[in-house]
């Protein structure tokens, strides 16, 4: 009879458990991730009572967690690519953001505003508000510009900070998990069902899910958990494996681990801030930079190689900084980049070419043009590369040796002077490197880069009426592969003058007096100067080549020898001036351009007069047709008084000729010029950063406009010629608008090519969002399946309740009516 | 049979409400700007296309801008033109005039004074100064000296601006030469002014079969410049063409980049209705089915 008793109290005790569990159900009907428990009840093993088995009441076989894993696991899947692409649109809206297209203030808006304050300048050049006004309007694109490229790498900043942040959370899920598990496994070492401590690890692995993509097992026995990562492990039984934000060899932020390999991580919030981070924002950023830095190399180039009758400037301080090393490599060496951010040397997109299609090194010419800003008299120069000269180097300082000198590496300068009269070039020292510095010897003087024509060329001619001759070799030797000799200030003396390679200082050698009559010499550092009697304009000049030996060079043989130089023009011929705008590309100095008096007279003379007063026949002859078939060409023109003095003569690809009033007294005398349609054919100015408009390190964030140009607005070289009319240079930079060079391939124009980058943007974040919304959907029809296996059901758990409290009234009157058994039996003894 | 648990039914409720909500406030940006497309993404095809248009009818507004400051140039080379002719056509009846035999050597010499005058008014009109421009300079538009002066000898009249033209863009691939240059268009083949000073010579010098002889010169030369006229009214009627097109273009730009771009109204307003309708519905029947469990039924 007890027995009843004894199973009965079973039934109470159970049900009473029972009913803790469902309420405990009942109380976290609402807490997120709880999942529901049950009790397991199960029959106690039955007494042999012959001569049946008698049952003897109930017990709580487990107190389980009604789970299916695999909901759970996909759950967790479609957690961390939901987060993954959530935590990718809202980055990639900010990215969008930062366009801010379509409206007024976004590049493409501003970019179309530049063109049309450009198109104001192209229609009206000489006003100097129009000149501020363009200058104005590429300020504020290239300032938008600039503002983009800070905003996008202020995102980059921003990833890298939430990088961390997720990191740090990464961190304390691992280690709360390992602790978890320790507590779990104790607890089921001691037969026990840690079930809230399974639904919080849960939670954790859940999270965790949304950060990393890492795949979970369960080991059977103990119940403890392991998160592999790509084949790490992220958390093991017992430890965690800690996550640091690291930098790889390239100094690109990863995602390292203490003590091991980065972690490859590609899912969860954590794989998507690091994929846009370390891939999608910096492509972004890169080719907004190449696309924005390749127009304003462009824009340079057109800017640098430009004039304009207000563009006067003596000195030029090239805006790139080369490092010490720099400065003796190779210019176009790709070892020149700047490595890292903001460091000395010249970006990809403004690296100068020195090579033909084929990639094989040919000839450049860079022109520098020397205006006397009184006389109005410009002089053309021309520093050639040619790569079968000296030792074909190409280097800043050979370029600077070049411009001093007259020769330096691969460069020499045409005319051949030992340097470019009144100009000299240095390195100047700046921010731990050195700029290429091109100064005039007087304020007067103004140095541009221009097609512009060498306007009397006659005024920089050997004049003197008598031969000078240089023989003999340097002894000491020079340093130099070019001298001067010049007829001195006072024009009575001839100096032999050398100039230093690095400054462009001149030291006289020596010097000889010119003789009244008859000729003299003298021998000067190992070299003979002999002079004859004559009249010599003071600065006239020539070069003498000196061979490596430190022989003088005869220039027709080009073997040691005399260079003997006899006058080609008469300071006293009428002045011809050379004018107009080349219109072809040819640019070869070897192909010299000349005029030659054929007979002597007076200009403007009427035709058939005799001679003296007879009027001159002159001779042009010229270079046209193309680069690879040049063909040349003679004019022959009477300056009688059908063309007086003054009067344009056309020549041929819009370049013409005046003469001024005066007599020619000496027929077959030439004087040559330059004619050059090619000014920068390597692009040294704006990789050097020589009169440019934009400053540019190859990034967008850098671009802003030249300091010099912002000091003075009327600089913007408007025009090839210096006629304040002259629109063609804001033609050129008009015409970037439409050439279709931009863009990864090459074949956008500019603004297609932005609108084909930021429409890019756009249809990720369309993309993110739709694929963003499905998974969405993926994610909450699984919570909707994991709740109907785990979730709480206020039904369920009041039905049962209702049972639990039927079998708990049941068993406690099955004790009442045992009771009253025993009491029977009890009465009976009495 | 699947399990109805509360979480998961408020969970469902809540999404679906979300989601009709997304779609309300979606409607009610573009009621409020009137754009269908407020940032890229809304279409990213659409948006590129419509931000394409926009800068080109910006840039083709410039060509307009363009074309009215070449119009009031060209006007003004055509009044400088129709002057030139009246001068000529003075030159030519001094010069018939003076062909008579009747006229002597002092008149003949004062007819020269007369065609001598005519000189410096013809040059005076090739130094005719438009918004601050020689007309006839080419690009030496503001130089101190004018393009034309008569020379040191006064044997002719000396030619001093450039050679080099100025042209200003009027469409996307077409330009128009503005400023020209004055040796081309009146020294070139046809001298005009060397006409007039042959005659003004040929008159004190009272050489009648040179005068006879510059009729025809100055009738050739008073061609020229109606040529050089009919020359321009082309360049202005190409202008005129021009200018239409611009119009045109630009239209009919501004009315793709609004069919682009703007929110079709009425439709989105009845699409809101429609959603406001199902947000309401959701909400209540969500509100009715959380509402009752079997709690409700126990004593």
């Amino acid at each position: 009879m007890p027995d009843a008793l004894l199973t009965s109290l079973s039934a109470l005790s159970t049900q009473q458990r029972a009913m803790e569990v469902t309420s405990h159900n009942i109380a976290n009907a609402a807490t997120p991730g709880y999942t529901r428990q049950r009790v397991e009840m199960l029959a106690r093993t039955p007494e042999d009572v012959k001569p049946g088995l008698v049952g003897r009441g109930v017990d709580i076989a487990a107190i389980r967690r009604v789970t299916d894993d695999m909901v759970s696991a996909r759950l967790r899947q479609a957690e961390g690519e939901s987060t993954r692409l959530t935590t990718l649109k809202t980055n990639l809206e900010v990215v969008q953001q930062a366009f801010n297209e379509p409206g007024d203030n976004g590049l493409a808006a501003v970019t179309g505003r530049m063109f049309s304050g450009l198109e104001d300048l192209s229609s009206n050049p000489e006003s100097a508000a129009m000149r501020a006004s363009a200058v104005a309007s590429i300020t504020t694109w290239s300032d938008t510009v600039a503002d983009l490229g800070d905003r996008l790498q202020q995102v980059r900043d921003d990833l890298q900070t939430g990088l961390e942040g997720d990191i740090a959370k990464v961190n304390l899920l691992t280690s709360s998990i390992v602790q978890l598990n320790r507590q779990i496994r104790n607890q089921v070492a001691l037969g026990n069902n840690p079930n809230d401590l399974m639904d919080q690890r849960e939670r954790q692995l859940m999270e965790l899910g949304g950060l990393v993509d890492g795949r979970v097992l369960t080991d059977p026995r103990s119940q403890t958990t392991t998160v592999l990562v790509n084949g790490q492990m992220l958390v093991g039984p017992d430890s965690a494996l800690a996550v640091v934000p690291d930098r790889d060899a390239d100094g690109n932020l990863v995602i390292g681990t203490a003590g091991g390999p980065p972690l490859n991580v590609s899912g969860g919030s954590l794989g998507a801030l690091y994929d846009l981070h370390r891939n999608l924002v910096p492509g972004i950023v890169s080719s907004l930079d190449s696309l924005v830095s390749s127009l304003a190399q462009r824009m340079n180039a057109i800017q640098s190689t430009g004039v304009s009758n207000s563009l006067r400037v003596d000195t030029w301080v090239g805006d790139r900084v080369l490092t010490p090393v720099g400065t003796g490599i190779d210019l176009d060496d790709p070892t020149q980049a700047p490595v890292g951010v903001s460091s000395a040397g010249i970006p990809a997109t403004f690296a100068p070419s020195f090579v033909d299609s084929t990639g094989a090194a040919t000839t450049r010419n860079l022109t520098i043009n020397v205006l006397d800003t009184v006389t109005g008299v410009s002089a053309k120069y021309t520093v050639r590369y040619d790569p079968t000269s000296g030792d074909g180097s190409r280097s800043l300082i050979d370029l600077v040796s070049a411009i001093n000198t007259g020769r330096g590496g691969g460069f020499s300068l045409h005319p051949p002077l030992a340097g470019i009269t009144g100009v000299s070039a240095s390195l100047a020292a700046a921010d731990g490197g050195y700029r290429l510095q091109l100064r005039a010897a007087s304020t007067t003087t103004a140095i541009d880069f221009s097609p512009t024509l060498d306007n009397e060329p006659g005024r920089t001619a050997w004049t003197g009426t008598g031969a000078v001759a240089v023989s003999g070799t340097a002894s000491p030797a020079l340093g130099v592969e070019r001298i001067n000799a010049e007829v001195n200030a006072a024009g009575t003396g001839i100096n032999l003058v050398s100039r230093d390679p690095a400054t462009g200082a001149a030291t006289v050698l020596g010097s000889l007096a010119i003789p009244g009559v008859g000729s003299a010499s003298t021998v000067i550092n190992g070299l003979t100067l002999a002079v004859d009697a004559g009249t010599y304009r003071a600065g006239d000049r020539f070069g003498v080549t000196l061979l490596a030996s430190g022989a003088v060079a005869d220039p027709s043989t080009g073997l040691a020898g005399t260079h003997t130089q006899a006058s080609t023009w008469s300071a006293a011929n009428p002045v011809l001036d050379i004018k107009g705008r080349y219109s072809n590309t040819l640019s070869d100095p070897a192909q010299k351009w000349s005029m030659r008096v054929v007979t002597a007279g007076v200009v403007g003379a009427k035709a058939g007069t005799a001679s003296p007063n007879n009027p001159p026949v002159v001779q042009f002859t010229m270079w046209t047709g193309t680069t690879s078939t040049p063909v040349q060409k003679t004019i022959v023109k009477t300056l009688d008084d059908s063309l007086r003095a003054g009067q344009p003569i056309e020549l041929v690809d819009g370049v013409y000729a005046t003469v001024g009033a005066g007599t020619f007294a000496t027929a077959g005398q030439q004087v040559d010029f330059t004619v050059d349609g090619d000014p920068d054919q390597a692009g040294l100015l704006p990789a050097l950063g020589i009169n440019q408009l934009l400053h540019c390190d190859g990034t967008a964030a850098s671009l802003r406009l030249d300091a010099t140009l912002r000091d003075d607005p009327t600089l913007i070289a408007s025009g090839r010629t210096r006629n304040e009319g002259d629109n063609s240079g804001a033609l050129q930079l008009l015409a970037l608008r439409k050439q279709t060079v931009f863009g990864t391939s090459g074949t956008y124009r500019f603004e297609d090519a932005y609108l084909a980058a930021v429409s890019d943007v756009g249809v990720r974040v369309d993309e993110t969002t739709r694929l963003g919304d499905n998974q969405a959907a993926l994610k909450a029809s699984l919570e909707h399946q994991r709740a109907g296996v785990s979730g709480v059901s206020i039904d369920d758990e009041v039905g049962a309740l209702i049972l639990q409290q039927q079998a708990y009234s049941a068993a406690a009157k099955m004790v009442s009516a045992a009771r009253e058994n025993i009491q029977t039996l009890l009465e009976i003894l009495r | 049979m699947e399990r109805v648990t509360a979480i998961g039914l408020t969970a469902n409720v809540l999404n679906a409400n979300q989601k009709t909500l997304a779609r309300l406030a979606t409607y009610q940006e573009q009621l409020a700007t009137t754009k269908r497309i407020n940032r890229i993404s809304d279409d990213p095809a659409g948006a590129r296309q419509a931000m394409r248009m926009r800068v080109e009818s910006l840039s083709l507004g410039k060509y307009t801008d363009n074309l009215e400051k070449a119009g009031s140039f060209l006007d003004a080379t055509d009044n400088a033109l129709q002057e030139m002719g009246t001068v000529l056509d003075s030159a030519k009846g001094l010069a018939i005039q003076s062909a008579n035999a009747s006229q002597s050597a002092a008149s003949r010499a004062s007819l020269a004074a007369s065609v001598d005058s005519l000189i410096s008014r013809m040059v005076d009109l090739g130094n005719t100064v438009h918004d601050g421009r020689y007309l006839f300079a080419g690009t030496a538009t503001t130089q101190a000296q004018p393009p034309f002066a008569r020379s040191a000898a006064d044997d002719g009249v000396d030619y001093r601006g450039t050679l080099d033209t100025f042209h200003v863009a009027i469409g996307p691939s077409s330009s128009v030469e503005v400023n020209q240059d004055g040796h081309r268009l009146f020294q070139g083949e046809t001298d005009v002014f060397a006409a007039l000073v042959d005659l003004r010579d040929a008159l004190k010098n009272n050489d009648t079969d040179a005068i006879n002889g510059l009729i025809t010169t100055i009738g050739s030369a008073n061609t020229h410049i109606t040529a050089l006229q009919g020359d321009l009214g082309a360049r202005q009627q190409r202008l005129e063409l021009a200018r239409n097109q611009l119009e045109l273009t630009k239209t009919q730009l501004d009315g793709l980049v609004a069919g682009i771009e703007d929110a079709d109204l009425p439709q989105v307003m009845t699409e809101m209705n429609l959603a406001q309708t199902a947000l309401q519905a959701g909400l209540q029947t969500g509100a009715k089915v959380m509402q009752t469990t079997l709690v409700d039924f126990l004593r």
